[in-house]
């Protein structure tokens, strides 16, 4: 073991760990503003809007990222539709990941005893005061878990974008073993990194769980 | 939370002690390789007229026919390992398998593996698309526009190292965008994600046939002359000696030439020594 093979190539592993991050960020963000778009319509969508939803949802559950990828970035050119690599992988986790989140948070909403929806009317607040101060903030603690662990499964597939040319972490470390010769070295320090930035990922999460489920004790979470 | 730290840290313990093991391992693969009549031949099947797979799924190509035939005369079984070519080199020094055919000879490499003698010379050619722009395989030519190669390949490290002399001659660099397969980068060309593809010519050449609903083009040859070899790592001597004595054997009476014959249209003479390129 000769972890020093690694310091010339550390600027471009970096960069690598950089773009995974941004990638997974940025994934992550547009996947909840989808399942969010996901769940208002399954939730108060229009007969059609639903069953499209419930169909759009079934096929991405039956689907492999990996197909999902391909499709995305080697079929739609066919179909006139050609879209960069970087947009490729965020538009694949997008729509390979929100219809997990949607029904998560769903979960999530349905799991707020209907009495309180009730007792909110009664004291005549309006729908929306009702959902934004009664609803979301307890479905939020339900669901952040969950999310939580969707959101790493996330991170962890941004390396499969390597196989359509985005020079994330995975791809970086491909060309750095090609370089060094010394699979061994390299891919346990990128282990390492990638345990180290999806811990700090989980810690952020449990954080948030924290602070959202203040008023109530989190089983699990900080002892 | 104390347990699952424990049983990482056992977890972590039993890696470093099995990766010690492995790279202990002292017995040439030659032994094990007679003893099991199994030669485990770890191959990327998707670089015809190398290695690619017929209709029915079988691995064909002209350097499993010689692996067969080497096999044959070992008295041993092949036992293919299909995997990504981004895969190959690292999984043979860790010793997963026993050989992998159809690498390119370069310094760089034999510092890391041994190679059995070459079974067949490699020029790199630049493959476009007829009337997109690129006028020339000429690396200036090629300066500035975006090619498409395969992850870790020897073609995509020497367009790499002609990169760094356009930066230096103050030029634009060639935008490398790497995938795993021929088909892939193809593809990107075809899409016109790509300008150009660099890889093998013979390769190349069987992708314009096959790709008859594009107006595929090899434009020229770039780089020199390459030796094409198999490699194996370094702890088993025996293993590539006694496989290029049987490459050696197979060139004496024809069977290779003939192969060249089938599978690229013409002949190369093969060295058997002194093949490595001097940098």
């Amino acid at each position: 073991m000769d972890f020093a093979v690694l310091v010339p190539y550390l600027p471009q592993l970096a960069l690598g760990l950089g773009r995974t991050t941004l990638i997974a960020a940025f994934a992550i963000a547009t996947s909840l503003a989808a399942a969010a778009l996901l769940t208002w319509g399954r939730m108060r969508g229009s007969a059609a809007i639903r069953r499209t939803i419930k169909v759009y949802t079934q096929l991405v559950l039956g689907l492999p990222i990996l197909t999902l990828l391909y499709v995305v970035y080697f079929v739609l050119p066919s179909a006139g539709i050609r879209i960069d690599a970087f947009w490729a992988g965020i538009l694949t986790l997008t729509l390979y990941y929100s219809p997990y989140m949607a029904e998560a948070v769903r979960g999530a909403i349905l799991s707020i005893p209907h009495g309180q929806l009730q007792a909110g009317r009664m004291v005549g607040l309006a729908e929306g005061t009702i959902l934004w101060r009664i609803v979301l903030p307890q479905a939020a603690g339900v669901a952040l878990p969950a999310l939580a662990g969707i959101a790493i499964g996330l991170t962890k597939d941004t390396a499969i974008l390597s196989v359509i040319s985005v020079q994330e972490f995975a791809y970086a470390t491909k060309q750095v073993v090609s370089r060094t010769y010394a699979p061994f070295e390299t891919w346990l320090a990128v282990a390492a990194a990638y345990w180290v930035l999806l811990s700090i990922l989980d810690l952020g999460v449990r954080t948030l769980e924290r602070r959202v489920n203040y008023y109530r004790p989190v089983r699990g979470v900080g002892r | 939370m104390v347990h699952l730290k424990k049983s990482k840290v056992a977890f972590l313990s039993a890696l470093v002690v099995s990766l010690g093991i492995t790279s202990q391992a002292s017995a040439d693969a030659l032994d094990t390789v007679l003893a099991n009549k199994k030669l485990v031949v770890a191959i990327d099947p998707t670089f015809a007229p190398f290695e690619f797979t017929d209709a029915s799924g079988k691995i064909v190509g002209y350097d499993p026919e010689i692996i067969e035939k080497v096999a044959e005369k070992l008295g041993v079984e092949v036992e293919y390992s299909v995997m990504a070519f981004s895969g190959i080199i690292p999984g043979l020094i860790a010793g997963a398998f026993d050989v992998t055919p159809t690498l390119n000879v370069t310094a760089e490499r034999a510092q890391k593996i041994d190679y059995v003698m070459p079974t067949a010379a490699s020029m790199n050619a630049v493959m476009i698309v007829s009337g997109n722009g690129v006028a020339s395989s000429s690396i200036d030519d090629l300066s500035g526009k975006t090619c498409a190669v395969k992850q870790t390949t020897q073609p995509e490290q020497m367009m790499m190292a002609m990169n760094d002399e356009l930066v230096k001659a103050g030029k634009a660099p060639v935008e490398l965008i790497g995938f795993e397969t021929i088909e892939q980068t193809v593809a990107a060309l075809v899409d016109g994600r790509a300008a150009c593809v660099v890889d093998d010519k013979s390769v190349l050449v069987q992708a314009v046939a096959a790709r008859t609903d594009a107006k595929l083009e090899v434009v020229g040859d770039i780089g020199g002359t390459q030796w094409i070899g198999w490699g194996v790592n370094k702890a088993n001597p025996k293993l590539t000696e006694a496989l290029s004595a049987a490459v050696k054997e197979l060139v004496a009476d024809g069977t290779v030439s003939q192969l060249q014959t089938k599978y690229f249209g013409y002949t190369v003479e093969l060295p058997t020594a002194d093949f490595i390129p001097a940098q």
